[in-house]
């Protein structure tokens, strides 16, 4: 379970990748902002609609690393009842707006 | 809005260097603020009761928004900071490792990001527990507000 917050991260951020792709945002290298260049979590901060789900993405951000860095230890409730659900609101989110 | 505010200098002291600006905001409250990321050229402080000090540091100004907001969350213990060259990274330190106060603390960065539309923002939220203030201060940051 030690990586599994992570992986969830990651998989979060490849729904947000593809929905900058559809609509035309080019996708950033960088999680964070660099002089001039935004990264991904500046634009899903900024964008009226991705801010709805920063506080899901930030759940797996911190919790990712929090696991990665600090040797917090995931349950698998905390798998079931918390993280799987912070990608499946990411997921549903995306989905749509990237199938159509 | 907090964009807008005039702040005054009459709320802290400036010291000759290095500077430490502290003051009480309640009694259970105390906010700390140094001159993090100040060159040596900036650290003549006017006095706060010059009449040329109608001005706070950049980072000064950051802190005591990054403070105003993240304060209003009960659980936040702590608040420390560390500006960099291209970024500013910022911790919230819960009482406990409280999902649902973390959720509040990512409804305050939103708005913090609003305020202040900076782009280099790195936020992390955890438990005090799992990240002590002190450790970070081994890395560069310094503890913006503490709450006793």
């Amino acid at each position: 379970m030690d990586w599994s917050a992570t992986c969830l991260f990651y998989a979060a951020v490849h729904y947000i990748n593809a929905y900058f792709r559809k609509v035309g945002i080019p996708i950033p290298r960088r999680h964070r902002g660099e002089p001039g260049k935004p990264g991904r979590i500046n634009i899903v901060q900024q964008d009226p609609k991705l801010s709805r789900i920063y506080p899901h993405y930030r759940h797996l951000d911190d919790e990712s690393r929090d696991a990665r860095y600090e040797l917090k230890r995931i349950s698998e409730t905390d798998y079931d009842r918390f993280l799987l659900p912070q990608l499946e609101n990411i997921r549903k989110f995306i989905i749509p707006k990237v199938t159509t | 809005m907090l964009s807008s505010r005039r702040w005054k200098p009459v709320a802290f002291e400036t010291q000759p260097g290095p500077v430490l600006y502290t003051f009480l905001l309640t009694p259970k409250e105390n906010l700390g603020m140094t001159s993090i990321g100040v060159s040596s050229e900036s650290l003549h402080v006017l006095p706060w009761n010059s009449e040329n000090s109608e001005w706070v540091y950049p980072e000064q100004q950051v802190a005591r928004v990054l403070v105003e907001l993240f304060k209003e969350i009960p659980q936040v213990k702590s608040i420390c900071a560390r500006f960099g060259h291209d970024e500013i990274t910022i911790w919230t330190l819960l009482a406990s490792y409280d999902r649902e106060a973390r959720e509040k603390v990512y409804e305050k960065e939103l708005e913090v990001c609003k305020i202040l539309r900076i782009y280099d923002f790195d936020f992390r939220a955890t438990s005090a527990d799992l990240v002590s203030p002190e450790e970070l201060a081994l890395s560069g940051s310094r503890e913006i507000f503490r709450r006793n």
